[in-house]
C-alpha cells in the first residue's frame, strides 16, 4: 500500500501527516502523528501508523497538544512591561513589527555601548532551539556568549565530547534497526543479545531522539535481554536479567570493574582490540584497581552481579551483539567523562561497536552547529576572533568550551554576579526557563544576579514563566510544532535514525518557530549573512538535508531513512580524509586518551566519589543520611514543561520524592505525605511515594517543579522555590575539566512537613484539578 | 459474536497513553476515563525485600539519622504489573471500526500489547501469547 500523503481531505477534515518535536518538548524523536484540522481548527490527534519509528503509537504529551495549543495562559501576541515591573504579572499586548523593532533598537544599543558580548543568550535542553542556538547567538546577534545554563553543561555535550576526544564524533546508540523501512524485520538485521541502559529510562525519556519503546519491541518481539545499571528500579529494570542497583555516583567503579572482568576473563574481542584501539595495555593495568569484589564495596552492587552482567555483556551466541544504552547519568556526575571513556572502551573491545545489533554510529558531521560553528562565524564575520577570546569560562575550561562553542555555564553565574571580567547587560532566553526549569543549578542564584545584571532581557516562549515573570521586558510567542514547517533530523544529527517533516497544520499566535526568530533577527542585524538563506526551507537545504533533497522532496517523503553501514571505519566513513580506522589521534578509539592527556587530566578513566557521599564527607553524611538522585522523568512531561496542562497533572500531579518504605518507617512519614528534602543548601518540598524501587539508603526526588497555578508575582514567582529540586542543586560541582555536576549523586535530609516547620506556608496551592 | 481488547499486560509499561488516547478522542472532562490503567508494585516476590532484613538489622528502632549499612545489598525478584482496564465510557471505538481501522488505543499503544477483535480471534491470540494476558468484553 503506497503512503499516504503528507496532506489529505476526509470527511470534511484536512488530515496532516507530521513529525513532532517541540515545543513544547521533547527530544528530535520526530514521532508519526496525524493532525486532524477543521475550519482551521486541530480537533484530533492520532498517531501515524505509517511512520517508520513510533508507528502509530504516541505519548500523552503529544497526545494532549490541543490542550497546550488553545491554553488560556498561551502567549498568544508579543508582550512587554516596564522594567520597573519586573516579577510583576503586568504586561501589554503590542504586534510582533513593534516586539522586533525593540529587540533590534535594544541589541543594537548594547552591541554599539557595550560590546557584543554583554549580550547573553540562553537556550534549554532538547527542543529544536537547541539545534541553532550557536548560531542565533553568533550570527543573529552577534555575540560570542552562548549559554546553556545547566551545571557542568551536564546533558549530551558531555557524551558527545567524550566521543569526539576518544575517536572523532559519531553518536554510539542502540541499533534498533532504526535505518530500516522493514525495521526489525530486515533481512539480515540482527537484534541485540542484551542491551545494557546505563544511567537511561529510555520509555519515558526517548532521550536524544532515540524511541525508547523500541527496547520493549525488541524483548517482547526479537529475543533482546536486558542489564540495567540504575540505583532505581524502574519498570523496564523489572524485566531486566541483572539490576546493577549502584551507590548514585559511582557509575565509573562499576564499569571499569566490568572491563576488569572481561580483560581478566579474556573476554575481550582481540582482534578488535588489536585493529581499532589504542592503549589497551595500559588499560588492563587501570582496570587492575577495580575487581568487583573491591568494587562491591564501593558501588554497592554484589560482586557475584558485575560477574554475571559482564559474561553476559560480553557474549556473542551465534555471533550476536550487545549494546549499550548511556543515559543522563553520565553526564550529571562530576566523575562522568571518564564513565563515558569507561563505557565506550567497553564496547570497543567486545567489538561491539557499529555492527548490527549493537552500537551503531553516526557519520562524523560537517557543519556541525557545536563545533564547526565558532570558524563559520568568523568566516561570515559576524563575530570576529577577538570576541571570540572574550566567551565567558572559555579558557578556564577549553574541554568543554573547544567542542560546545558554547560559554561555560557556571562561570556564566560567576559573571552575572560578579560583573567580572564585564557585565552582562542583555539577556536572550530561547525556551529557557532558567529560574524554576529543570538545568540550572542554585536557580536563587541565578534569579538574583540576572535581576542586578540585566537591563534588558527578552525571551521566545509558549506560556510565562519563573524566568519570563522575574526578569524579562519582552516576550515573543513562540509557535509549538503544530504551527510551524520544520525539519527533525534525529539525535540532533550526531546519529541520524531518519530525517522528518514537520509540516504546519494551522495557525494560532502571532509569533514565530525557532528558526523563524533566528532568520528574523539575523536579517536585521546581519543582513549579508542571511539574505541567502532568509527561509527555513532554504536554511535546511543548505545546511542539513541529504545532497539532493530539497524541502519539497523532504515533504513528499514525508521521512527519510539514511543508508545503514555497519563497520564504516574499515570503509574509510569515519574520517574526512577517507583513510581508514577513527578521526583521533592514533587513528583509533582511544583506551588511553591523547585527548585528555593534553587538557590535563588522566588518559586513563578512573573513578572518584562524589563531592559529598558517605564516603567522601562521613562527618556531613552523618548530618544528611541518605544519598540522593534527582531528575528521573515521567510521561506527561518534558523537563519543566506541561505543568499547566490539567490532563497531564491528572496523571502525575506533584512532584514526587520516591523512598523505600522502611526509610519512610524510620522516618514517620507516610505515602503521600509531604516531606522536606535538606542539604547544605537549603531545603525544598516533595510528596513522599513510598516504593521497593530503592535502596533503602537511597532516595530519588523529581526535577524541573514548578506551579503555574501558583501566584506568578514575585516573591513566590510560580512557587519555585517551593518544590524544584534544582534550586538546592549546588553551583559549579564540576569535574576536573568542567563537564558535570552532582544533580543525581547528592547527599539529603528528609523530614516530614508540618505546620510548625512550614510556618511560611508555602504548601502549593489548593489543586486546581477539581475533578480528580 | 462479541468483540473486545486482549492485552498482552506482561509489557504493559504503564506509560497510559491509552488513557489519553481515549480520552482526548472521546472529549471526556477531566477525571472520566474509558480505558484506566491501574498499578500493582513493585513489590519483592521473594518473602521480603532482601535489602530490609539488613536495613532493619543496621536500624532497629534507630532513626534514619543513625542508620549505617556497609557494602552491597540488593534485591530479588520484584513484580511490577500495569493492568489497563477498560471502563463503562468504553465504546470500542465503533466509529472508527466501522471505517475499518483499529481503535485509538489500540494504534496508540506505546508498548503494543493492545489488540481489537472478535472473541474467537482474541482467543486463540490468548493461547497463542501463552501468559499474562487478558481479554475485556466491555
Ligand atoms: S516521544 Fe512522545 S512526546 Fe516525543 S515526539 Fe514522540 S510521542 Fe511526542
Ligand atoms: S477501544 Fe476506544 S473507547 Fe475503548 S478504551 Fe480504547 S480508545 Fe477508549
Ligand atoms: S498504552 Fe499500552 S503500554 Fe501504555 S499503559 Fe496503555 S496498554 Fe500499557
Amino acid at each position: 500500500m503506497a503512503a499516504k500523503p503528507w496532506k489529505r481531505e476526509e470527511m470534511g477534515e484536512t488530515i496532516v501527516r507530521s513529525c513532532a518535536w517541540s515545543p513544547p518538548g521533547c527530544h528530535p524523536v520526530g514521532c508519526g502523528v496525524q493532525l486532524h484540522v477543521k475550519d482551521g481548527k486541530l480537533v484530533d490527534v492520532e498517531g501515524d501508523p505509517e511512520h517508520p519509528i513510533n508507528r502509530g503509537a504516541l505519548c500523552p504529551r503529544c497526545l494532549a497538544i490541543k490542550d497546550v495549543v488553545y491554553h488560556k495562559d498561551r502567549i498568544y501576541r508579543p508582550q512587554i512591561r516596564d522594567r520597573a515591573d519586573r516579577g510583576k504579572n503586568k504586561w501589554r499586548e503590542i504586534s510582533l513589527d513593534e516586539a522586533m523593532d525593540l529587540l533590534e533598537e535594544k541589541t543594537r544599543y548594547f552591541r554599539d555601548t557595550y560590546g557584543p558580548e554583554s549580550i547573553v543568550v540562553f537556550c534549554g535542553t532538547g527542543r529544536e532551539a537547541t539545534m541553532y542556538h550557536n548560531e542565533l547567538t553568533f550570527m543573529s546577534f552577534g555575540s560570542p556568549n552562548a549559554c546553556y545554563a545547566q551545571s557542568g553543561w551536564s546533558c549530551y555535550a558531555p557524551r558527545v565530547s567524550s566521543v569526539a576526544y576518544l575517536m572523532g564524533g559519531g553518536y554510539p546508540e542502540i541499533d534498533y534497526a532504526a535505518r530500516y523501512a522493514d525495521r526489525y524485520d530486515h533481512e539480515g538485521w540482527s537484534a541485540p543479545n542484551y542491551i545494557l541502559l546505563w544511567g537511561k529510562e529510555p520509555l519515558k525519556s526517548n532521550a536524544d531522539g532515540f524511541w525508547g519503546h523500541s527496547v520493549v519491541d525488541m524483548m517482547k518481539d526479537c529475543d533482546t535481554k536486558l542489564i540495567v545499571a540504575d540505583p532505581r528500579l524502574t519498570w523496564i529494570a523489572s524485566k531486566a536479567d541483572v539490576h546493577l542497583q549502584l551507590r548514585p555516583g559511582t557509575d565509573a567503579a562499576l564499569a571499569l570493574s566490568l572491563l576488569n572482568v572481561i580483560i581478566n576473563e579474556d573476554l575481550y574481542d582481540h582482534d578488535a582490540v588489536e585493529k581499532w584501539t589504542y592503549g589497551f595495555e595500559a588499560l588492563q593495568e587501570r582496570v587492575q584497581e577495580y575487581p568487583p569484589e573491591k568494587v562491591e564495596k564501593i558501588t554497592w552492587v554484589p560482586a557475584e552481579q558485575i560477574y554475571d552482567a559482564a559474561r553476559k555483556y560480553a557474549a556473542h551466541p551465534e555471533g550476536k551483539h550487545s549494546a549499550i544504552g548511556w543515559g543522563l547519568a553520565v553526564d550529571q556526575n562530576p566523575n562522568g567523562i571518564q564513565v563515558g571513556h569507561a563505557l565506550l572502551s567497553l564496547i570497543a573491545i567486545t567489538d561491539n561497536m557499529d555492527v548490527p545489533g549493537g552500537n551503531t554510529l553516526g557519520l562524523p558531521t560537517k557543519n556541525d552547529t557545536n563545533v564547526d560553528m565558532i570558524s563559520r562565524a568568523m568566516e561570515a564575520d559576524t563575530v570576529s576572533k577577538q570576541l571570540f577570546d572574550k566567551r565567558i569560562g572559555a579558557k578556564e575550561f577549553p574541554f568543554v568550551c573547544d567542542l560546545m562553542s558554547t560559554n561555560h555555564p557556571d562561570s556564566v553565574l560567576d559573571t552575572l554576579e560578579s560583573f567580572e571580567p564585564y557585565r552582562l547587560r542583555m539577556g536572550v532566553f530561547q525556551s529557557s526557563n532558567v529560574v524554576g526549569g529543570a538545568i540550572s543549578a542554585a536557580q536563587t542564584r541565578w534569579l538574583e544576579a540576572m535581576k542586578n545584571s540585566f537591563e534588558f532581557a527578552c525571551a521566545t516562549e509558549i506560556f510565562h514563566n519563573p524566568t519570563t515573570m522575574a526578569v524579562c521586558d519582552l516576550v515573543i510567542p513562540l509557535k509549538t510544532w503544530v504551527e510551524h514547517d520544520t525539519l527533525v533530523v534525529s539525535h540532533y544529527s550526531f546519529n541520524i535514525a531518519f530525517y522528518g517533516m514537520c509540516n504546519k497544520a494551522i495557525d494560532v499566535v502571532e509569533g514565530y518557530s525557532d528558526l523563524e526568530f533566528m532568520i528574523e533577527v539575523g536579517k536585521r542585524l546581519f543582513p549579508e549573512y542571511w539574505n541567502e538563506v532568509n527561509t527555513p526551507a532554504k536554511y535546511f537545504e543548505k545546511y542539513l538535508l541529504p545532497p539532493g533533497e530539497t524541502f519539497e522532496t523532504l515533504q513528499q517523503k514525508h521521512t527519510i531513512q539514511p543508508e545503514e553501514i555497519y563497520r564504516k571505519c574499515e570503509k574509510g566513513l569515519m574520517r574526512f580524509d577517507g583513510g581508514l580506522g577513527y578521526m583521533s589521534q592514533t587513528g583509533r578509539i582511544e583506551l588511553w586518551s591523547h585527548a585528555y592527556s593534553n587538557y590535563g587530566d588522566d588518559p586513563l578513566p578512573y573513578f572518584v566519589e562524589p563531592p559529598r557521599s558517605p564516603i567522601s564527607t562521613p562527618e556531613l553524611f552523618k548530618e544528611y543520611p541518605l544519598v540522593l538522585t534527582t531528575g528521573g522523568r515521567s510521561y506527561t512531561s518534558f523537563h519543566s514543561e506541561h505543568r499547566q496542562i490539567d490532563r497531564l497533572r491528572q496523571q502525575v500531579k506533584w512532584p514526587l520524592l520516591e523512598l523505600h518504605p522502611d526509610t519512610a518507617k524510620s522516618l514517620g512519614i507516610e505515602d503521600g505525605d509531604w516531606a522536606w528534602i535538606e542539604n547544605p543548601f537549603g531545603r525544598v518540598k516533595q510528596k513522599a511515594s513510598l516504593t521497593y524501587s530503592l535502596d533503602p539508603r537511597v532516595v530519588h526526588a523529581h526535577h524541573g517543579w514548578w506551579y503555574p497555578e501558583d501566584d506568578p508575582e514575585e516573591p513566590s514567582l510560580y512557587g519555585f522555590r517551593k518544590s524544584n529540586i534544582n534550586v538546592i542543586m549546588p553551583h559549579k560541582a564540576i569535574g576536573k575539566l568542567g563537564f558535570g555536576d552532582t544533580f543525581k549523586c547528592e547527599i539529603c535530609k528528609v523530614y516530614k512537613v508540618t505546620d510548625d516547620n512550614d510556618l511560611d506556608n508555602h504548601l502549593p496551592a489548593p489543586p486546581v484539578l477539581a475533578q480528580v | 459474536m462479541a468483540n473486545g481488547l486482549l492485552i498482552h499486560y506482561d509489557w504493559c509499561s504503564g506509560c497510559k497513553s491509552c488513557e489519553m488516547a481515549c480520552q482526548m478522542k472521546q472529549d471526556l472532562p477531566l477525571g472520566q476515563w474509558g480505558i484506566k490503567v491501574l498499578e500493582d508494585g513493585p513489590w519483592p516476590l521473594d518473602a521480603k525485600d532482601l535489602r530490609s532484613e539488613k536495613f532493619y538489622a543496621a536500624t532497629e528502632d534507630k532513626k534514619a539519622a543513625d542508620i549505617e549499612i556497609e557494602g552491597s545489598i540488593s534485591h530479588g525478584k520484584m513484580h511490577w504489573t500495569y493492568i489497563p482496564e477498560p471502563t463503562e465510557l468504553c465504546d470500542l471505538c465503533g466509529d472508527l471500526t466501522a471505517k475499518g481501522e483499529v481503535p485509538r488505543c489500540v494504534q496508540t499503544c506505546q508498548a503494543r500489547v493492545m489488540e481489537y477483535g472478535s472473541l474467537s480471534e482474541l482467543s486463540s491470540r490468548a493461547e497463542q501469547i501463552g501468559r499474562r494476558v487478558l481479554i475485556y468484553l466491555p
